[in-house]
């Protein structure tokens, strides 16, 4: 029997690893980043003060204001807002990885239908602000 | 407070959070106030540390097949739109008094099932007709028991309101999403306890996403304390995920309801101190 190329796709595509690499990337880049601002922070300055709070109207104003040009706060502070920023999105990307995997790869309407929904509460709570 | 202590007691914190599937709050939150953080900076804390530590403890339990991810996502559906409208609805209910509820059935569920007699978990031999539709079962290899482990949730009709619930206590509260989550999956869903714990840590960090943001927008999270705890929790919450592993089911459920109890009491004392 000739398998189709989606089928070989799906056939190399495990569920788990793939979501479980997700929350790795997300939590490698977010830590990552947090430990460079903050070592950053201490060469510069010789303490972990920070002269700003982290604090935004929403996650998106957070991550747009770290990471504009024009930004009022220093490189070891915009580290870390966008370091933490990715630690929050983390489980939001897994949520939305899941809907898509239930979806698309599995074709199971009912998990993808719920996964969705989580997701787009997830959505409405992430820019509420 | 400097970063070492702070650094090693969110170590600890890690590593109870992720065997328990509590979070990282039952530790934090008594250090933090009692070094003087105050308890509206301490439990934003916590619930930041949640997320951490649902990710690093998660992507392990994932990858390792312990999770289950059928029932994680039936199960947030339910607690994220909870934790919605515990954070932005006006209840009748006084906090406080719903704190000191909280604390109370914690103690009092923990306390019950620690009298079970039941040595050994076992799988509901029939789970209901709505749970079968749902196809909420899978199996682990045990590595205790040298044996692949089969399970079935059940109650699914029960689970997902009481999961609401759960949200909504999470999103008014700031705490015990985590207890109640492995409560729910352990003694509603007759799930054992090693996946009731490994699927929680998946669950709460969605949940606590939905508190992150409410706390980020009033400016409620101390840069000073989030570097130091953030590390900690992550590496602990790795070095109990590998820990977990090699834990009997029993072992795991009678740790857990230590710190369920832990909890509950910690939450009855803080409310009546005041706090």
């Amino acid at each position: 029997m000739k398998l189709t190329k989606r089928a070989i796709w799906i056939g190399a595509f495990d569920r788990e690893p793939f979501l479980a690499a997700i929350l790795k990337t997300g939590l490698v880049v977010g830590v990552g980043l947090l430990v460079a601002g903050s070592f950053w922070q201490w060469q510069s300055t010789g303490h972990l003060q920070f002269e700003r709070p982290l604090q935004g109207s929403n996650i998106l104003q957070l991550l747009i204001d770290a990471c504009r040009p024009a930004s009022a706060l220093r490189w070891p502070q915009r580290f870390l807002h966008v370091g933490i920023s990715v630690l929050i999105l983390t489980p939001y990307v897994r949520i939305l990885a899941s809907a898509w995997y239930f979806g698309y790869v599995e074709r199971n309407h009912r998990y993808a239908m719920y996964a969705g929904c989580a997701c787009l509460l997830l959505t409405y709570i992430l820019l509420l602000g | 407070m400097s970063f070492g202590p702070l650094f090693l007691v969110s170590v600890l914190a890690g590593v109870v959070g992720s065997v328990t599937g509590l979070g990282g709050g039952v530790v934090l939150i008594p250090f933090l106030t009692a070094h003087g953080v105050p308890i509206k900076q301490a439990i934003p804390l916590s619930v930041l540390s949640i997320i951490v530590l649902s990710t690093s403890a998660a992507s392990n339990y994932v990858r390792g097949h312990l999770a289950n991810l059928k029932i994680s996502t039936f199960l947030e559906m339910f607690a994220i739109l909870g934790a919605l409208v515990g954070a932005t609805v006006t209840v009748a209910v006084q906090p406080a008094l719903l704190s000191a509820l909280c604390g109370g059935a914690f103690v009092i569920v923990s306390g019950l099932l620690w009298r079970q007699h039941a040595t050994t978990w076992h799988p509901s031999r029939m789970p209901d007709r709505f749970s079968r539709t749902l196809r909420l079962d899978g199996s682990y290899y045990d590595a205790v028991e040298r044996r692949t482990v089969a399970y079935h949730g059940t109650h699914a009709a029960l689970s997902g309101p009481l999961m609401f619930a759960t949200g909504v206590i999470a999103g008014l509260l700031g705490i015990g999403s985590g207890a109640l989550t492995v409560l729910i999956q352990h003694a509603v869903m007759d799930l054992p306890p090693k996946i009731a714990v490994t699927t929680s840590n998946l669950i709460i960090g969605a949940t606590a996403l939905a508190g992150a943001c409410v706390y980020l927008e009033a400016g409620l999270f101390n840069l000073e304390l989030v570097v130091p705890i953030l590390l900690g929790i992550c590496a602990g919450a790795i070095a109990g995920s590998a820990l977990l592993v090699h834990w009997s089911n029993q072992f795991i459920r009678r740790l857990l309801l230590v710190a369920i109890m832990a909890l509950g009491a910690q939450i009855l004392l803080r409310w009546m101190r005041g706090a």
